[in-house]
């Protein structure tokens, strides 16, 4: 597994490809835990690379979602090859993440909910 | 203390939560008229997230659910015992209640810890009543759950909402099947999927739907036994990635 990251304005992309099981899970989750109270609070995970997602995967990507929300941010996935959008449909998770076909739609959706909560005036 | 004193302990330990674990998961299935029931568990690192239940409704029917606290290991038993005994209250103190609203119930009693430990449950739980063989269930986004009718096609019974842990209120409404003589429902865990076909969830899950059909005529035992077969080998192969539990009933 490896995994990479960079920012764009108040958004970061995190790509993780390779295998995300029991035995990898640990950099990803701590990346998470560290990033979720930092000053980019939405993240946009990109899954192209992704060839295997275990039930300890799901469970780190689920925990991410809830980190980024409790911080008043949020998380989104992108680019799922097939069969991990299988995972997602059938554990039904397909409802609890925001999941886009690409990168850019991933971000522009971001944007969007970034600027709405601005007029709110609920960013810093 | 020294490196291969503090592994023995933990070695102890592990021992000591299997045990624990063991006495708290029903020693066997029980005997009630129209099912035959069969399972089995084997948990990865000898305790493990993977859960099931029984419970009587008396002489009117039977409740049973299996559940998967997502992770492996210590950390996903921990969380399984809790989950396994707010459902198993839930269930016992709502009698006449449905599999949806149980889990409503359950969901909200167990969101908080789940939040707070990262962690969810798929959870897939019936009610079938003997009088008229009516099966009601819900399913929580667990996999794999096959359910095959006399002379088949076997299909998956597929998820109706996410699984505890997601949402306050998980988006389901119940879901039933008339469970006649010689129909049969397989539910296993994610563990089995992976022992099928580690990368290909889809191949696996045909292949499991096959032999469903090909052995429904069995009994629960056997047919538990012909699904087991194929993936005996990937077991001797390799150190088993999950915990697999297999649950076979068969209306009788």
């Amino acid at each position: 597994m490896e995994y990479k990251f960079r920012t764009l304005g108040n958004i970061t992309v995190l790509g993780i490809t390779g295998s995300l099981d029991r035995s990898t899970t640990a950099p990803v989750q701590s990346w998470l835990e560290s990033h979720a109270g930092s000053q980019s609070k939405f993240v946009v995970v990109n899954l192209e690379g992704l060839k295997h997602l275990d039930s300890s995967g799901l469970s780190t990507l689920v925990s991410g979602l809830k980190l980024f929300r409790a911080a008043g941010g949020g998380l989104c996935l992108c680019c799922l090859p097939n069969q991990i959008r299988i995972l997602f449909e059938l554990t039904r998770l397909n409802l609890a993440f925001e999941i886009y076909p690409t990168e850019d739609a991933a971000i522009q959706s971001t944007e969007k909910r970034i600027s709405r909560f601005a007029g709110l005036g609920l960013n810093e | 203390m020294t490196n291969s004193a503090r592994l023995g302990r933990l070695e102890t330990e592990i021992e000591l939560a299997q045990k624990v674990q063991g006495g708290l998961l029903p020693k066997a299935p029980p005997s009630v008229p129209g099912l035959g029931i069969w399972t089995t568990n084997q948990p990865e690192l000898g305790v493990g997230g993977d859960f099931y239940d029984f419970i009587s409704n008396g002489d009117t029917g039977l409740t049973f659910v299996v559940g998967d606290v997502c992770g492996k290991g210590m950390s996903a038993a921990m969380v399984m015992t809790m989950v396994r005994k707010v459902i198993r209250m839930v269930i016992t103190n709502y009698p006449d209640q449905t599999p949806w609203q149980i889990i409503e119930h359950c969901s909200r009693h167990l969101l908080e810890d789940l939040e707070n430990t990262c962690t969810f449950a798929t959870i897939f739980l019936a009610r079938y009543r003997f009088a008229d063989r009516n099966l009601v269930y819900v399913n929580a986004g667990h996999s794999p759950v096959i359910y095959c009718p006399l002379g088949g096609p076997a299909r998956l019974l597929p998820a109706g909402c996410e699984p505890l842990g997601i949402l306050e209120t998980p988006r389901l409404a119940d879901s039933w099947l008339i469970f006649q003589p010689g129909d049969v429902l397989v539910i296993g865990t994610d563990g089995l999927t992976e022992a099928y076909d580690p990368l290909d969830v889809e191949i696996a899950h045909k292949r499991l739907i096959r032999y469903t059909e090909e052995y429904a005529s069995c009994s629960a035992r056997d047919l538990g036994d012909h699904l087991l077969e194929p993936i005996k080998g990937y077991q001797k192969a390799f150190v088993t990635e999950d915990d697999q539990f297999l649950c076979v009933i068969k209306g009788t």
